[in-house]
């Protein structure tokens, strides 16, 4: 079931609509990789045809209140509006199969994609001051990133995939962060070497790196 | 970052080639001095930068080290590669002094008298698979890195030796399934693929001209 909510509206219904062969995807976002990269990971991945929506900052003031939440990444499918970047992952990974093969596994990507998304809205992304932003930044790379490629590594063993025996949108999810996270500090990984090879097979993936080599180049 | 990082020696592996491994999984850069002849080891003696009259010397963060061990644990105490406690560091000193005396046979090869090769080869095969590749097999079963979940210089060097092994004796790993496997994954850490690629800091296997090299610098007579 999809929530059917129209902006301004003051009616909220729920409707039962099933997305099918025929769905049409809008993914709407800024052009960055942000929190609307995993949805198009999981797009590439499992080959399904979306709008890659990107809305230019410039333009955004003017057109933030007609989206829900007045947030980017928003998801429409078949016209109905999908907002929070990890739902919309979610789903995507759902109808690509890429949840886990079972419930257990699901919780464990579900975990684990959590952990991630700590440490991503741990990063003092809108703070001002530059010096106090290097510091904080600092501050996590030298406490905080240990910990969770420890945990990583730790879930990861000497097995191919972070949960189960296949991939799942938690591996995606990796290579997500990694990205950005190697930005912000270059070889952050250089001391664990599974996470490491796990990078690498994910981008021996044919679909995925032809997504990696073809996206639009920015900085996050 | 603290400067410049310099190393003095042969142009060859001899006993820098552990610290060039180390500050390249560090990802510290460094600069080589090559001693090519007697008058430059004698200009850095008459300079007084050797404080026991020997080489490696690595210059950085303002002093002139000398003394292997020193350097190495300095390095990965800087550079969190050397555990977090005592305990650990004991356990990580343990482990990489035993890979580095079956280094040491492995280093005095070249210069052994050639009668006296085939009998050394059998010397150092025989220790590498008795005595020390048993230990680390046993180390690392059931655990990515040899000390407290945690890459250390003992892995490093550990890694160093087992390529050392494979270069004398290509089959050695096949009965230590886990030191092959450990071996496989710390490939995978970018600075060691770098560091393997052709064109890297990486020296080569010892050769006829490595010992002439030190044999001249030294004034030995083999």
């Amino acid at each position: 079931m999809l929530l059917d909510c129209k902006p301004g509206s003051s009616i909220i219904a729920f409707k039962p609509v099933s997305a099918g062969a025929m769905t049409t995807y809008k993914l709407t976002y800024f052009n960055m990789r942000g929190r609307a990269e995993l949805a198009r990971y999981i797009f590439a991945y499992a080959n399904i045809d979306f709008e890659d929506d990107r809305v230019e900052w410039k333009d955004w003031p003017s057109i933030k209140d007609s989206f829900p939440l007045g947030q980017l990444p928003v998801l429409e499918v078949n016209g109905i509006a999908l907002t929070q970047s990890l739902a919309i992952a979610r789903y995507l990974a759902k109808e690509a199969g890429l949840l886990g093969n079972n419930n257990l596994e699901e919780a464990q990507t579900n975990s684990l994609v959590d952990t991630l998304n700590d440490f991503t809205l741990a990063i003092p992304w809108r703070e001002a001051h530059p010096e106090t932003k290097a510091q904080k930044i600092d501050q996590l790379f030298q406490s905080n990133a240990p910990l969770l490629l420890d945990h990583l590594q730790w879930h990861l063993g000497d097995r191919k995939w972070l949960v189960g025996n296949s991939m799942t949108w938690v591996d995606l999810y990796w290579h997500v962060c990694f990205t950005t996270f190697n930005v912000l500090r270059p070889g952050f990984t250089d001391h664990h070497p599974t996470l490491c090879a796990l990078i690498k097979r994910l981008e021996e993936v044919p679909s995925l790196a032809r997504w990696i080599q073809s996206r639009p180049e920015t900085e996050f | 970052m603290s400067g410049k990082v310099v190393l003095t020696y042969f142009n060859g592996r001899g006993k820098m080639e552990s610290i060039r491994w180390l500050l390249t999984v560090a990802g510290v850069e460094f600069e080589e001095v090559n001693l090519s002849n007697r008058e430059e080891f004698l200009k850095l003696l008459n300079d007084g930068a050797l404080m026991y009259e020997q080489v490696p010397l690595v210059e950085m963060d303002g002093m002139k080290l000398v003394q292997t061990k020193a350097i190495l644990n300095y390095i990965a105490g800087k550079y969190n590669l050397y555990g977090k406690d005592l305990k650990e560091r004991v356990m990580i000193d343990m482990y990489a002094e035993g890979v580095r005396d079956l280094m040491e046979l492995m280093m005095m090869f070249p210069f052994i008298p050639p009668a006296n090769k085939s009998t050394k080869l059998n010397e150092i095969e025989s220790k590498a698979t008795s005595r020390y590749l048993p230990v680390f097999e046993k180390a690392l079963a059931g655990s990515q890195y040899l000390v407290g979940n945690q890459l250390s210089c003992a892995d490093v060097q550990l890694f160093e030796l087992t390529l050392m092994l494979e270069e004398k004796f290509p089959t050695i790993l096949t009965n230590f399934p886990v030191v092959k496997a450990f071996q496989e994954r710390m490939r995978n850490l970018p600075s060691i693929a770098k560091f393997l690629q052709p064109g890297s800091k990486r020296k080569p296997p010892p050769d006829d001209n490595y010992v002439k090299n030190v044999c001249e610098v030294f004034n030995l007579k083999l």
